[in-house]
């Protein structure tokens, strides 16, 4: 028994030396070491997570074709089949989820902490690096900057989880598959309020001011500083901040204003396009302070042209009640359009009218393309000439770029989703300080004006002698944000944090039926159908899976 | 191991001068019964030498895979091996194997369900050997036997042994069959005027009233003469593009014999099965039928070095060459099912190939003038094992050493012709659509190679004291398989055996192994499996060893720990991180994206191979000494099974996971066999009924919480497909009123109306459940007769199985996704309305299938009791009837014995539930090729 005890000694110590067999002998896969080594596999760590910004590749028609501001009481969508209906017919639920971005913004955020995991032991380098006139490039202290960029995207994203879904779990780390550690409370909206802020200094003190052509895009100092100012006023906004703390339309109002100090101070970064119109074609364009992904592209074209012309599906369908909140020059002066009175509606669609309807619907007998929209009804693009035709009598304008060749099929035009334009800092300043001060001052009437005057020239300004009680400024700046920020997702959202949406969104969405006898035209208002909506809606529910997947998590406050 | 088997079969010596047929007498080794657990001194060798005296095997030998006519071995181990259910799916030449279980399916969805299989210990594929080569099969099922193989042995092992020579004069054996094969279970098409008269009952179901197919059209198509079968044709496809049968053949030539220095079996077969196609290039230059060509080569040699030092070389090869028309057979048979008989004509009046401006799928045109692919296969297995006795350390001891290589290569090679074809109008005008061209140069279609190597030691120590007696093995195996590109796969286990006995009667095994694999976490590789189990041989008892009645009772029990570390996914290393470039993002002016790097895989650093904890208890027994019988109960409890977790996983996560260790299922099940011999004079009988029950419960699937219970996985078996429960058909609007809404698109009285299952009031996905549909029985029986009468023998078999489902194609209903083609089933069709006569067609009582519609109905599509049916069946599997020419007539021929046989494979279905095509896979002819029956004839010479 002994010997055999020797051999099983023999044949043991030989075959444990042959563990290591088991070890690679190769990697076939992308390891994080590889990633480590080469810094430009690291860099494309970071490039990847600006994937997950808020609209992306999906932007403009995203919601089963329809744009989202068409749950709102701006748009029609005109394709019945459309998920977007069932965002404003009462079946939104945690069993039909509309739009639902929760696991994509975990998945963004996790991509943040990946790279913040790994930046510091790669090979990116963090070097000075100055240009001829000795001053640092945007590539100096690149590990810094790519960090900065990273902390912005997980402010930004949190900031979305924010708007849509309340409070939200905060993920401070890289998390591990374990199950039983996934499932976490949520933290209260306030604390990550200000984790958002806290990153967004953060960011702003390392982000360049601008970037070289070849690297537009990445988040710049200005970008963070506005995810601030909306981040704020959010948060100060009546939805978030019941006791309406006026600290909070404090901070609101500093953030914006402070957007508007960094562009004056900085030679005027950030500029108003004279031409409303043209930011959204210009990449860019000095007005854009962070855009979400510029591609080559005609989608925006195929979705929204009128369905009279060749290959367009006229998805979008403003509303009447949209092209009823553009002011009427009436005297010299802008006014708010008033439905009821003929004088007005005679000029409907007229030049008197606020210069931004007409860069924003296509209304019957406007010039687009070739010829005269017609959506009289029998028109070339009449009203519900076939299913997919307008629902409205109007067709979007804002976004469309006329001269792209549908037929041709090739031809595209770069264009982004503008995340954050230069308005919205004037009109985020002119709310929130309107909001902090109770009676406007002379700067909430020159930030709104700023606005204004861009579109409707001179006419268009508002100053401090019209003496405005806080309430009357209130309603001019809501509609201001309406019509400047019509269709760019804006609405959506102000209304919900107004706390205004079972007043607003809980109504009838009108159209225009313009018939034709002869060359006459009659025009008459119709109810195109109506919306519902309940206050649990200012949220977004989570999936019934989600909540089943994470109880403690679980639904969204109101959603339960 | 070897000296065992030999002295087994010296037991048959004197049998085998008769003939090799009564080898194939021996069911499961019950006359030799030493390899018999319950048997007289039972003990079983499994591999690296290792003895059990109480384990659940199962064990043929190869002869009885020689009756099968079949080219692949995988179709013949049902029913001969209990415990081992199969399924095969199709014919295809060359790959119309079964697909086999092991007491079941006992995995979830992640894991694989597959045996191990090793061949003579080494990794290999024992379904392209010639029945020759196999000395035996056996099957390892409980933990006793299969906790050695540690992280692989959970679904139990298949192990084969390749034939040795034995001493003694040369003998040489020649086996020729030829036969053909036949197809079966094809669906049953209408011709163009039984068709044209449906479709416009179809379009009436649309609300056109209007006969797509006039009463003239109609009447060409019922007469198919003159220039009608131009321009109204009727194309039986089957008919005119199969034949009604093919040939197959095999040949083998075993030659073995040696000394007590040398001994030697060398065999070299040939195995051939052409296709069905009947207008296929038979040019010696090159074939484009469907055919599989296959060599067999085999030395296998042992060497007596010296009196202690024995030596054993395998080289073996098999070389396979298969062809198809270029297009490939899958399209051919999609064309035969799919295209509607009046199309075009097959042929024009000028003999050109028929076809329209979007047709250019003529089957004359797909099968002789598309081209033709080949794909040669080459494997090559090399062995060579040494052992020593090391008697002069102590009595009993031996060393073995084992490498073996198993390689393989396969290169295809294709070459593309195309052919125009000619529309035929009204007035035999032709016009021409596509073009003419000749065979192109060649190109590659597949070029690749892998090759396994394996390396195991064992010492072992066999030795009786007095009443004791003591087998105990300690091993080491290694394999190594490399594919070029990536990094070798690799096992690595290490184990110990004991094998207890006292006065032949009491037994006690143990096992115990380590085992790791490449694929985990460093450090978390290797897990230990074992195992314990006893036997007690009642008969030896005094109170028993005198019955006449109750001649045999062994009870035996194990119980152990083993693993599966098979995925069905071929994704590796999922403990770790993994990223991929992707998800590059547009920075710049340029408009281009810059390339991003991303996570493709969240590494799971808990990431395992799965266990099973498994009890076997099994009795076996004689009565009468004519009587067997063998009864086994297993439950098999698997825990860290791969399932995915993301619906269990919060959504916070951010990332995926394809599996993690999650599943948990408890499977069990039954085996028993009872088998009778008779022996009257020269009558010989053995009848032998075996039964192979299995059944399984999900305990944890990684499912969401709170489903409704038809949606819940856990508490139902693990495997089948979901769908919904069909209630017939709509039968007016007043039904449709009547009843919740449907969400699949629209619908009509006529068709599919389904259950709410979660009494929702809305029938849409959420009201699917668990219909099984995989075509895995529950029961799988078997019945095998075997008689014989001087020179005369036959042998039947029987297999049934039970508690099964099965996905019916719609192809032989009328719901047929391209709109089009209709078969006998459409008779059975919804329908309710007057035709034309004035006749009223109602046959809403007895309808089996929706209305008809010339488009889709997603409504009537869906997955449910509709096309997944119950199909239970039992089959004539197997036939043979063989006669041995007197032994006196042999000397004037200078041979040994010659046997002439015929045979059957897949002969009948003596019962079939479900009468749709062939119950066992009725998809195979319209989703790659028809299965087939085959009956051969030959003769089997010894010198």
């Amino acid at each position: 028994m002994k010997s055999i005890k020797i051999l099983f000694l023999i044949v043991t110590i030989t075959l444990s030396s042959c563990e290591s067999l088991l070890n690679k002998q190769f990697d076939d896969t992308l390891s994080d070491s590889q990633i480590l080594r080469d810094p430009s596999l690291m860099m494309g760590m970071q490039t990847s997570i600006y994937n997950y910004m808020p609209r992306n590749d999906f932007s403009y028609n995203i919601i089963g074709g329809a744009m989202l501001d068409c749950a709102t009481d701006d748009g029609m969508e005109s394709s019945g089949s459309s998920d977007i209906h069932n965002m404003t017919n009462g079946a939104w639920s945690p069993n039909k989820t509309i739009d639902d971005q929760w696991w994509r913004l975990y998945a963004g955020i996790r991509k943040c902490y990946l790279f913040f995991k790994y930046i510091d032991q790669s090979t990116v380098t963090n070097n000075i690096v100055l240009d001829a006139n000795g001053k640092p490039t945007e590539n100096s202290q690149l590990r810094e900057r790519l960090k900065a960029e990273t902390v912005f995207l997980k402010a930004l994203f949190y900031s979305e989880l924010l708007k849509r879904y309340g409070n939200v779990p905060m993920v401070t780390s890289i998390l591990a598959p374990d199950t039983t550690k996934l499932d976490i409370a949520r933290t209260p909206y306030a604390t990550v309020v200000d984790s958002i802020v806290r990153w967004c200094d953060q960011a702003a003190a390392v982000l360049p001011v601008i970037y070289s052509d070849g690297a537009k895009g990445h988040a710049t100092k200005g970008a963070a500083m506005m995810l601030k100012s909306r981040t704020l006023l959010y948060a100060a906004s009546p939805l978030n901040n019941p006791t309406n703390d006026k600290e909070k339309w404090r901070l609101a109002a500093e953030a914006a204003k402070a957007v508007i100090d960094f562009s004056e101070s900085n030679g005027n970064l950030y500029v108003l396009n004279t031409n409303y119109a043209a930011p959204f074609s210009t990449p860019f364009d000095k007005e854009i302070i962070m855009p979400d992904k510029y591609y080559n592209r005609n989608d925006i074209e195929f979705s929204n042209v009128p369905n009279g012309y060749s290959k367009g599906q006229g998805h979008t369908n403003p509303t009447q009640n949209l092209v009823d909140a553009f002011e009427i020059k009436i005297n010299g002066v802008y006014v708010p359009y008033d439905p009821t009175n003929l004088a007005h509606e005679a000029k409907m669609y007229s030049v008197d009218r606020d210069p931004r309807l007409a860069a924003t619907v296509l209304y019957n007998g406007v010039s687009f393309k070739t010829r005269n929209v017609e959506t009289f009804v029998g028109g070339l693009d009449g009203l519900n000439k076939t299913i997919d035709y307008t629902k409205t009598g109007y067709y979007l304008k804002k976004f469309v770029l006329p001269e792209i060749n549908l037929d041709l099929g090739t031809a595209m035009k770069p264009r982004a989703w503008i995340l954050y334009r230069y308005a919205e800092a004037l009109l985020n300043y002119a709310e929130a300080e309107n909001e902090y001060l109770g009676t406007p001052d002379a700067s909430v009437y020159q930030r709104l004006s700023q606005v204004r005057v861009r579109s409707m020239g001179v006419a268009g300004n508002l100053d401090a002698s019209l003496n405005w009680t806080q309430d009357q400024m209130r309603t001019r700046i809501r509609n201001e944000q309406r019509v400047e920020f019509a269709f760019e997702e804006h609405r959506f959202w102000d209304v919900r944090r107004w706390n205004k949406g079972v007043e607003l969104f809980n109504a009838p969405v009108y159209g225009i039926s313009i018939t034709k006898t002869g060359t006459t035209l009659t025009s008459t208002r119709f109810k195109v159908e109506d919306r519902i909506f309940s206050s649990k809606m200012n949220f977004c529910p989570l999936s019934q899976y989600s909540v089943l997947k994470a109880p403690i998590t679980g639904q969204t406050d109101s959603w339960k | 191991m070897m000296m065992k088997i030999k002295n087994n079969l010296s037991i048959y010596k004197h049998l085998m001068s008769f003939g090799f047929i009564v080898l194939s007498f021996i069911p499961s080794g019950v006359f030799g019964q030493t390899d018999r657990p319950g048997s007289p001194d039972s003990t079983i060798t499994i591999g690296y030498n290792v003895k059990t005296n109480t384990a659940a095997i199962s064990v043929i030998r190869g002869s009885e895979l020689e009756t099968h006519a079949t080219d692949n071995l995988s179709n013949a181990l049902g029913g001969l091996l209990t415990g081992i259910s199969a399924q095969q799916m199709g014919g295809v030449p060359g790959s119309d194997g079964s697909n086999l279980w092991l007491r079941g399916f006992r995995t979830l969805s992640g894991g694989a369900s597959q045996p191990l299989v090793l061949v003579d210990n080494a990794p290999g594929d024992y379904t392209m050997l010639d029945p020759n080569e196999i000395e035996t099969i056996k099957v390892l099922k409980d933990a006793a036997s299969t906790a050695i193989y540690g992280q692989r042995g959970a679904n139990g092992v298949i192990l084969v042994t390749t034939k040795r020579g034995k001493a003694g004069r040369m003998s040489i054996k020649l086996d020729a069959q030829t036969g053909f094969q036949e197809l079966v279970g094809l669906p049953t098409f209408l011709n163009s005027y039984e068709y044209g008269k449906l479709f416009n009952e179809a379009k009436f179901n649309e609300g056109s009233p209007i006969p797509f197919y006039d009463d003239a059209t109609l009447a060409k198509y019922k007469d198919q003469t003159g220039n009608n079968i131009y321009t109204n044709p009727s194309v039986d496809y089957i008919g005119q593009f199969l034949k009604p049968n093919a040939p197959i053949q095999r040949y083998s030539l075993n030659i073995s014999g040696g000394s007590s220095f040398a001994k030697y079996s060398i065999l070299l077969g040939v195995m051939d099965q052409q296709g069905f196609y009947k207008y296929a290039v038979e040019d010696p230059k090159y074939s484009t039928n469907a055919s599989s060509t296959r060599y067999n080569m085999r030395t296998n040699l042992d060497i007596q070095i010296n009196k202690r030092l024995s030596v054993l070389f395998n080289l073996s090869g098999q070389i396979a060459r298969n062809k198809s028309p270029f297009v490939g057979n899958s399209t051919i048979w999609s064309t035969i099912m799919h295209e509607l008989p009046n199309s075009y004509p097959i042929f024009t009046p000028t003999g050109m190939l028929g076809g329209t401006s979007t047709k250019f799928n003529n089957p004359v045109g797909l099968m002789s003038r598309s081209g033709y692919q080949e794909v040669n296969n080459r494997n090559m297995q090399a062995m060579l094992e040494a052992t020593q006795q090391l008697d002069f350390i102590t009595k009993g001891l031996t060393i073995t050493v084992s490498g073996a290589y198993n390689g393989f290569n396969t290169y295809g090679y294709q070459k593309q012709q195309s052919f125009a074809v000619y529309s035929v109008d009204a007035n035999l005008v032709q016009t021409k659509f596509g073009l003419d061209k000749p065979l192109s140069d060649g190109t590659d279609l597949s070029n690749d190679m892998n090759y396994t190597t394996s390396l195991w030691g064992s010492i072992n120590y066999d030795r009786s004291f007095g009443d004791h007696s003591l087998q105990a093995t300690v091993m080491t195996y290694l394999d190594q398989k490399f594919i070029p590109r990536y990094s070798p796969y690799v096992n690595l286990n290490y184990g110990a055996t004991l094998n207890y006995g006292f006065l032949k009667r009491y037994f006690l095994g143990g096992s115990l192994s380590k085992s790791g694999n490449d694929n985990y976490a460093p450090g978390s590789r290797f897990g230990l499996f074992y195992s314990f189990s006893g036997g007690w041989d009642v008969h030896k008892e005094s109170f028993l060893s005198e019955s006449n009645i109750l001649t045999q009772l062994k009870i035996r029990s194990s119980y152990g720990l083993v693993g599966n570390n098979g995925q069905v996914s071929t994704q590796r290393y999922l403990y770790q991180t993994q990223y991929t470039t992707g998800e590059g993002y547009p920075f710049g002016t340029t408009y281009s994206s810059t390339s991003g790097t991303v996570e493709s895989q969240a590494g799971n650093p808990y990431f395992t191979w799965e266990k099973s904890k498994q009890f076997n208890i099994g009795i076996d027994g004689g009565l009468f000494n004519k009587v067997y019988f063998s009864f086994d109960y297993y439950t098999d409890n698997r825990f860290d099974m791969l399932a995915s977790p993301m619906n269990k996983l919060p959504d916070i996560f951010g990332s995926t996971l394809s599996y993690t260790n999650i599943g948990k299922v408890n499977s069990k099940g039954i085996e028993a066999v009872l088998g009778v011999n008779e022996k009257m004079g020269d009558f010989r009988l053995n009848m032998e009924l075996s039964a192979t029950f299995s059944d399984n419960k999900v305990i944890e699937n990684g499912e969401v919480n709170g489903l409704s219970s038809n949606l819940q996985g856990i508490g139902k078996q693990s495997f089948g497909e979901w769908g919904l429960k069909s209630l017939g058909f709509f039968y007016d609007a007043a039904d449709i009123a009547n009843s919740p809404v449907q969400k699949f698109g629209t619908y009509a009285p006529g068709d599919v109306k389904y259950a709410d299952l979660n009494h929702d009031g809305i029938i849409d996905g959420n009201d699917k459940t668990r219909l099984g549909g995989t075509g895995i029985p529950n029961l799988f029986t078997s019945a095998n007769l075997k008689l014989s009468f001087k020179g005369f023998d036959i042998g039947v078999q029987i297999v049934g199985l039970f508690n099964r489902e099965v996905y019916i194609p719609l192809e032989f209903s009328n719901a047929i996704p391209n709109g089009g083609k209709l078969a006998v089933g459409a008779y059975s069709r919804w329908a309710n309305y007057t035709d034309q006569n004035g006749n009223v067609v109602d046959t809403r009582s007895t309808a089996l299938y929706p209305r008809l519609l010339t488009t889709v109905s997603t409504n009537n599509t869906q997955n449910s009791t509709l096309n997944i049916k119950e199909a239970d069946f039992i089959r004539l599997k197997n036939i043979e009837i063989g006669y041995t020419l007197p032994k006196a007539w042999m000397k004037a021929i200078k041979l040994e014995s010659i046997r002439l046989f015929c045979n059957g494979y897949n002969l009948a279905l003596l019962y079939d539930q479900a009468k749709i095509g062939d119950p066992e896979y009725p998809g195979a002819p319209i989703w790659s090729y028809g299965k087939t029956r085959i009956l051969s004839f030959g003769a089997s010479l010894n010198f």
